[in-house]
């Protein structure tokens, strides 16, 4: 490496080729590109002064990537060809390679140019939208799955350090931009005539401190000038006067706002490095706007402060139907731009999202693993516009909008101008928000925005009760665990009850019945006592008893004795069963078994008295009784289920009606008897 | 690659959801205790039955044989 240096051809004041590999370098006295020429140096023509910007970068600056030392040696700006633009930094890497350092919105994506892959379409058959056939791969990373964001043209409109290629002022080249679904980017040069060679370039985001490069300032100040090079004017914030009336507008993003309203004329103003010019002026009536959420006002979001600078209200025709929506602008330095969006009273905070970072797929895209169903496509038409912007907004601008849904977010597509714009908005509540916002000149938390009416449904508001389900699906696993516990802990353990001889039941003098000369058809009764036996107490007890009966009854009576406390629990079992044949058909009622469960008794010793009485006849139907102690209820916990999923059986069905609701405004309408396409 | 904005859309909890929890705790709650304690919903009535009367095979008769009132369905 040998530094040239040669005498401006345009000014005269020297200019120095650090590099061999160089092509230009852009005088820092006159911002004349200098081209190495054959014979000599030449003047390719002048570039316009750089737009000083919040870069934190600054030329020649040195960083380390990998353990490969690089120095910034190059900056371009590119304007876009809806306005605005971006910046690129040129890195030369101390192995010789080149790195292109893209700077938008205080992230920074560096690529390399790679070979183009076979299997790529030509440049002219790309469309936003599209998702290349091929994967590409940056060195040391995995293939990524790439889709077109934007095709559109570009110019240099200033430039400044050396370049490794040949830049010619006011040049238009053709570019396609590229969004991985890994988080990659790339960019396809196609250069200025379809005959020029197609350059790939491939590359991922990276932090300063990945490079290794400490900010010029601490909070992304004026980048550091050339030597001897002037000093970029400045456009900060400031107020300046309408040139159509005269009134004071504070411009809140001077460097990237395009367009500008004046709220006292209702001008239209052209925006170009904070100087104005007047386009047309709004119909007050129809297309001027007063905004909800006043200009200025300070919004804590995404744990920055940013401040409303535009409103829009846009609109959307659906069956004949109008329905509109606002658009708030939010702008921060460092985040770049954000939207508040309005809709029925119903607000969303609004990210953009990568391109390459939505895949599509039937009814529906895919984004950050979740799967946003298709809600609604139609156009959208900018009817009102309200300070400023970073595009050259104009009423009557349309846009087809394709929205996806999973509450509470809603990914949008705006699709125009050779561009596919991809947004995230989250639903957010209006009492929330409002504690978020702070309009000029007042306090945090005094303001309260508008809500949306209690029976209407956005398009990804969350139900609110869906927790429910949730803690319902914990308890319910947590219930049956325990009803498995218990079930394993039951015993079946059958306690041997053995009875001695019936006796027959005493007749009570005072019953009239028993005594009378009828007594012969009373029903006749018996007494058995059983043995003693142990219970271990603490558990609940089954008695079951079992009668072989035939189109008869048995009434038992028994009582479960402690033989030490005397403690009685009686209870008793009518057992009756009846059968037949009618008109040919067998029939049956009642049951032979009667099983009959007692809360749990102190442990001890204890025996059952059972007596029983039957219709009259010859005998005593057989009995047979079993007792078991600890059994598991299953209807216990049948019933401890059907109490636990009351709640979230009601909360489904509201929140049946809730989806419906949410789903009549879109192109999938639930019908009758479906509750999902 | 964007991300989703952290923090922005943080919902509020339900006041329904968190009743719920309460509720459904208790609910499982009291399934435990019934099954554990060996608790049962009965119609047995409790008392104490002096020894001199149990002694005595027939010697009472229990207060379910007088007033159930079951003399066979058909």
């Amino acid at each position: 490496m040998s530094p040239v240096s040669t005498a401006c051809p345009s000014c005269g004041a020297p200019v120095e080729f650090r590099y061999d590999d160089t092509f230009v370098r852009v005088c820092s006295y006159c911002n004349a590109v200098v081209a190495r020429a054959d014979r000599g140096f030449a003047s390719l023509g002048r570039m316009g002064d750089l737009a000083q910007s919040e870069s934190p970068l600054a030329l020649w600056v040195g960083g380390q990537l990998g353990g490969v030392g690089f120095q910034l040696v190059g900056r371009g700006q590119i304007a876009h060809p809806r306005g605005g633009g971006w910046e690129e930094w040129y890195a030369r890497f101390d192995n010789g390679t080149w790195g292109w350092l893209s700077e938008a919105q205080g992230r920074f994506q560096l690529s390399f140019a790679v070979p183009l892959p076979g299997g790529m379409p030509p440049f002219e058959h790309l469309v936003p939208g599209q998702v290349l056939p091929v994967p590409l791969a940056l060195e040391g990373h995995p293939p990524e799955q790439f889709t077109v964001a934007e095709v559109g043209a570009a110019a240099y409109r200033a430039a400044a350090g050396e370049m490794p290629y040949r830049l010619e002022p006011g040049l238009r080249f053709r570019f396609a931009d590229l969004s991985g679904n890994r988080g990659g980017f790339a960019t396809i040069d196609a250069g200025v005539d379809p005959d020029d060679p197609i350059a790939l370039y491939l590359g991922r985001e990276v932090t300063l401190a990945e490079l290794g490069i400490a900010p010029t300032s601490s909070t992304g100040g004026p980048s550091a000038p050339e030597p001897g090079g002037r000093v970029p004017e400045k456009v900060a914030a400031h107020h300046v006067a309408c040139v159509q009336c005269g009134g004071s507008l504070e411009l809140r993003a001077p460097d990237s706002s395009l367009r500008v309203t004046c709220p006292y004329c209702s001008a239209v103003l052209d925006v170009n490095q904070g100087h104005l010019s007047y386009l047309r002026t709004l119909d007050k009536d129809t297309e001027a706007l007063v905004p909800v959420i006043q200009l200025g006002t300070a919004a804590e979001l995404e744990g920055r402060t940013q401040t409303v600078i535009g409103c829009l209200r846009r609109s959307v025709m659906v069956d004949g139907i109008n329905y509109p929506f606002s658009e708030y602008l939010l702008y921060q330095p460092e985040l770049g731009y954000r939207w508040l969006v309005e809709s029925g009273g119903h607000w969303s905070y609004v990210s953009p999202v990568a391109a390459g970072a939505v895949a599509q797929e039937l009814n529906g895209t895919w984004h950050a693993k979740r799967r946003f169903r298709h809600f609604q496509t139609a156009t959208a038409q900018v009817d009102r516009i309200f300070g400023e912007f970073y595009w050259r907004v104009e009423i009557g601008e349309k846009t087809v909008m394709a929205d996806y849904v999973c509450p509470p977010y809603m990914l949008s597509s705006e699709d125009g101008q050779g561009e596919i714009q991809w947004s995230l908005g989250v639903w957010m509540d209006s009492r929330d928000l409002s504690a978020k916002l702070t309009p000029p000149g007042q306090k945090a938390g005094s303001f309260e925005l508008p809500g949306p009416s209690t029976s209407s449904v956005a398009p990804h508001q969350p139900f609110g009760h869906g927790g429910v389900f949730k803690v319902a699906l914990v308890l319910g696993a947590l219930l049956l665990v325990a009803g498995i516990v218990m079930a394993s802990r039951a015993s079946s353990r059958s306690i041997d009850v053995r009875f001695g001889e019936a006796v027959p039941a005493p007749v009570d003098p005072a019953d009239p019945a028993a005594t009378s000369i009828d007594a012969a058809s009373a029903p006749a009764s018996s007494i058995r006592f059983s043995e003693p036996f142990e219970l271990h107490g603490g558990k609940n007890i089954e008695v079951q008893f079992d009668s072989a009966l035939a189109n008869s009854w048995l009434y038992v009576q028994a009582d479960l004795v402690n033989d030490d406390t005397g403690m009685v629990d009686s209870f008793d079992a009518p057992i009756e069963y009846y059968s037949g044949v009618e008109d040919g058909e067998s029939w049956s009622e009642g049951s032979e078994k009667v099983t009959v469960h007692l809360k749990a008794v102190p442990a001890g010793r204890y025996v059952l008295r059972v007596e029983t009485q039957w219709p009259p006849g010859p005998s005593a139907p057989p009995l047979t009784v079993t007792l078991r102690e600890g059994v598991f209820r299953a209807t216990h916990l049948l019933i401890a289920f059907g109490a636990l999923f009351l709640i979230p059986i009601l909360v489904g069905l509201r929140r049946f009606l809730f989806e419906r609701r949410r789903w009549a405004e879109s192109d999938h309408p639930w019908l009758v008897g479906q509750s999902d396409e | 690659m964007s991300e989703e904005p952290p923090g922005a859309g943080r919902r509020r909890s339900s006041w329904l959801a968190t009743t719920y929890a309460v509720v459904g705790a208790g609910i499982v709650g009291a399934y435990l205790w019934v099954a554990l304690s060996g608790w049962e919903y009965e119609r047995a009535a409790r008392g104490v039955m002096p020894q001199s009367v149990r002694s005595s095979p027939g010697g009472y008769r229990s207060f379910h044989f007088w007033h159930s009132g079951f003399h066979g369905g058909k």
